[in-house]
């Protein structure tokens, strides 16, 4: 038995965490500083208010084309995965969805704040949905390649995700309870900070558990090929 | 992690083993509903504008739906399971919430009653999400929702419930969601769209679930309605002060899901039935059924009947040649009724004929399916026989009793009478039993008589017993009778005494007339 499709789809899986981490990067940084930001416009020193702020929208146009070539990558990878392993068309479609969601909150944001805040909570769901799907695949994938190890890895992942997940989700609502309040900008930072580390070890742990599923599946491919 | 999912699963089988719930959520429904006519009354209808009036009757006729659902479920007890419960508490927490609303708009623009309002609010908001948390618990438990994936959602949803209290519990202090002025009149608070954070949350879990459980259409649909409908509600009424119809739009979706289980529930009953239909057919096929029964043979003359009690039963009779010379008798009772029995009468039916044809005695063959049976049986079910091998030479009857009621036999001359001989353990109770042997015999023209208990003991309206005595007279009255028209005479007087009383159990008899060998 071979897992190609899975190996390749894997391959690009990783891309995308690469491009994730990147995304993270540019989306908390803007995020962080936007509240100092916002309290700038005040200041009368206008060129460096505009610069500030020209530096923070390129930031973020940046961090949004990452996003997408990120949403392409998953959404392919997955899709080429699922050829070998059916729960990684699970993580395909939640790919698929969760970045539509993602993508309409961010937009109704300032028509309809209600409905972006629906949209983004499903989209934080639907993407907790697409990672577990992809690291109960690959936990299937291993027991058929006999990897106990990764299996082990992959309890961990999935532990990691929730307790992540609940907490990111836990601090949004802190978040939009104290944005009416004097000292929301200092909430909005610390809180935002706690959720882009937990982001960030969410998907540099993923990317990690990724490489050791792609080593395992070409080592495996590489042994039936010797077969 | 594991750890906490199994605590977390057995804190919700706990709910599965609460028998007093269902009566519990029945009483709760009327209670409210009934209070709710109560209060509306006192209050009466002054002051009011007529958008809370529509919501009010919107809540109290859909209480009394909630209250006439749960009193369903209270009709069939044996149907229960941790399933009803779920959905009997979901039904219950869905006419809580509307009392909520309804009480809410009772004390609208009420400023002595402005604590009223709070409470009610507060716990309207918990209401909403303990309500779509049992949707989700009745969504996994119906669609068998047990993989790994599903699991973890199961963790999420649950521990995102208790943030999502919490701050409904908040606004006993700070106006997060809401605010009650002055005047008694509820108004929103800026951040209320983080009261539907959570519903947004389990809402998405369960319509993911859905989308990738293998369930039926139907189911899905039924499952999406419970989204769907409330959404659609919400979307319309949002923005209109005064109509707060989601839970009465949640109770269109409850009833569905009630309508499409009964649907289910009767179908099932239909398969049920269909099956047990076969399996009485089967049944009848198993036991010896054409009379007369080797009709060349002018020794003897037999007959048996069985009629079960329920659709199948546990009794049997059998009788087949071992050679040309050996006839085996066999009767037999297994302990319950139903399918159980009947299977279990299969296998002992066919353990004792196989046993008897290699050639062993009566009270060998006993000790040998004795042994047999109890190595297998975790069910602890057991079964009283009377095997008898008669000579067709010379009518010598050596026979074996495991249990079973004496047989009755007529001697040519003389009346039917019981023949107590000593009675050995049932079969299946206890491994290592010795069964004695008892030999007779049957001069020409002696007819024996073997039954179940369910001739003696067959019950009239006054909760009497048929008895030995009843039995013997008909017997003897009916002394000359052919095997078939003794046996028809007894059925007849049973039937008689019993009248309409069903039937408790089964009636099972086989009569044989031993003519001898040169008649």
């Amino acid at each position: 038995m071979h897992f190609s499709h899975a190996r390749k789809g894997v391959n690009k899986i990783i891309i995308a965490q690469v491009f994730a981490i990147l995304a993270t990067v540019l989306a908390s940084g803007v995020g962080l500083i936007l509240p100092v930001a916002e309290r700038l416009t005040d200041n009368k020193d206008v060129l460096n208010t505009l610069l500030f702020m020209i530096s923070v929208a390129m930031s973020g146009i940046t961090a949004t084309i990452v996003l997408v070539l990120m949403a392409v990558f998953s959404f392919f990878g997955y899709g080429q995965a699922a050829k070998d392993e059916a729960a990684f068309k699970k993580s395909m479609i939640c790919a698929l969805v969760g970045s539509t969601l993602t993508i309409s909150g961010f937009f109704v944001q300032i028509p309809n704040d209600l409905l972006s805040t629906l949209l983004t909570s499903a989209g934080t769901v639907v993407e907790m949905f697409m990672l577990v799907y992809a690291v109960s695949g690959v936990m299937n994938l291993a027991v058929h390649c006999g990897q106990r190890s990764v299996t082990d890895g992959g309890r961990f992942m999935l532990r990691l995700l929730v307790v992540t997940y609940l907490i990111t989700s836990v601090n949004t609502l802190i978040i939009r309870i104290f944005e009416l309040s004097e000292h929301a900008w200092i909430v909005s930072i610390v809180i935002g900070a706690i959720n882009s580390v937990l982001e960030l070890l969410r998907y540099a742990f993923y990317l990690r558990y990724l490489r050791q599923c792609a080593a395992m599946l070409a080592a495996y491919d590489g042994e039936a090929e010797d077969e | 992690m594991n750890d906490l999912v199994m605590k977390i699963n057995d804190k919700k089988d706990w709910l599965g083993r609460q028998v007093w719930i269902v009566p519990a959520c029945f009483g709760l429904s009327c209670l409210l509903t009934a209070l709710s006519v109560v209060l509306l009354a006192l209050r009466g209808f002054n002051g009011m504008e007529n958008v809370w009036m529509c919501s009010i009757g919107a809540d109290i006729f859909c209480m009394a739906i909630c209250a006439m659902l749960c009193f369903s479920a209270t009709l069939n007890s044996k149907a229960r399971n941790a399933d009803t419960h779920v959905f009997v508490t979901m039904l219950t927490t869905n006419a809580f919430a509307l009392f909520l609303d309804e009480i809410c708009w009772l004390v609208q623009g009420n400023p002595a009653l402005r604590v009223v309002n709070l409470v009610a609010n507060v716990l309207f908001y918990i209401m909403g999400s303990v309500l779509v948390y049992l949707f989700w618990e009745y969504i996994r438990r119906a669609l068998k929702l047990n993989d790994r994936p599903m699991r973890i959602a199961d963790l999420f949803v649950t521990v995102m419930l208790y943030p999502s209290l919490l701050l409904s519990l908040v606004n006993f202090v700070y106006p997060l969601y809401f605010e009650i002025d002055a005047g008694g009149v509820y108004r929103r608070a800026a951040q209320w769209d983080v009261s539907q954070v959570y519903l947004c949350i389990a809402l998405t879990v369960v319509i993911l679930a859905i989308a990738f459980a293998k369930a039926s259409k139907k189911d899905r649909f039924v499952a999406i309605s419970f989204v769907a409908i409330p959404l659609v509600n919400q979307a319309v009424t949002v923005n209109v002060f005064g109509l707060s119809t989601q839970y009465a739009a949640t109770t269109v979706s409850i009833v569905l899901i009630y309508g499409v289980l009964f649907a289910e529930r009767e179908k099932t009953l239909a398969s049920t039935e269909m099956e047990l239909g076969v399996a009485t057919k089967i049944q009848a096929d198993m036991l010896p059924g054409t009379f007369p029964f080797m009709p060349e043979r002018t020794e003897f003359d037999l007959y048996a009947s069985m009629t079960p009690a329920k659709e199948v039963g546990g009794d049997f009779y059998d009788f087949f040649p071992i050679d040309d010379d050996h006839l085996a008798l066999v009767i037999a009772d297994v302990s319950g009724k139903g399918i159980p029995a009947a299977l279990f009468m299969m296998a002992s039916k066919i353990l004792i004929k196989n046993t008897v044809m290699t050639g062993k005695s009566p009270g060998e063959v006993l000790s040998a399916v004795n042994r047999q049976i109890c190595e297998n049986n975790r069910e602890e079910m057991f079964v009283t026989v009377w095997l008898g091998i008669l000579d067709l030479r010379d009518g010598t009857l050596v026979t074996a009793n495991a249990g079973h009621e004496y047989p009755i036999l007529k001697t040519p001359d003389g009346d039917f009478e019981l023949l107590k001989a000593k009675h050995g353990f049932v079969v299946g109770g206890m491994p290592g039993m010795k069964y004695k042997e008892t030999e007779l015999h049957l001069a020409p023209g002696s007819k024996l008589f073997v039954y179940t208990d369910g001739v003696p003991e067959a019950e009239n309206e006054q909760e009497e017993q048929y008895g030995y005595e009843r039995f013997l007279n008909v017997l003897n009255k009916n002394r000359d009778a052919r095997p078939e028209m003794l046996l028809k005479a007894v059925s007849a007087d049973v039937g008689a005494f019993t009248q309409d009383q069903p039937q408790f159990d089964d009636l099972t008899m086989l009569c044989i007339h031993y003519r001898g060998k040169n008649n």
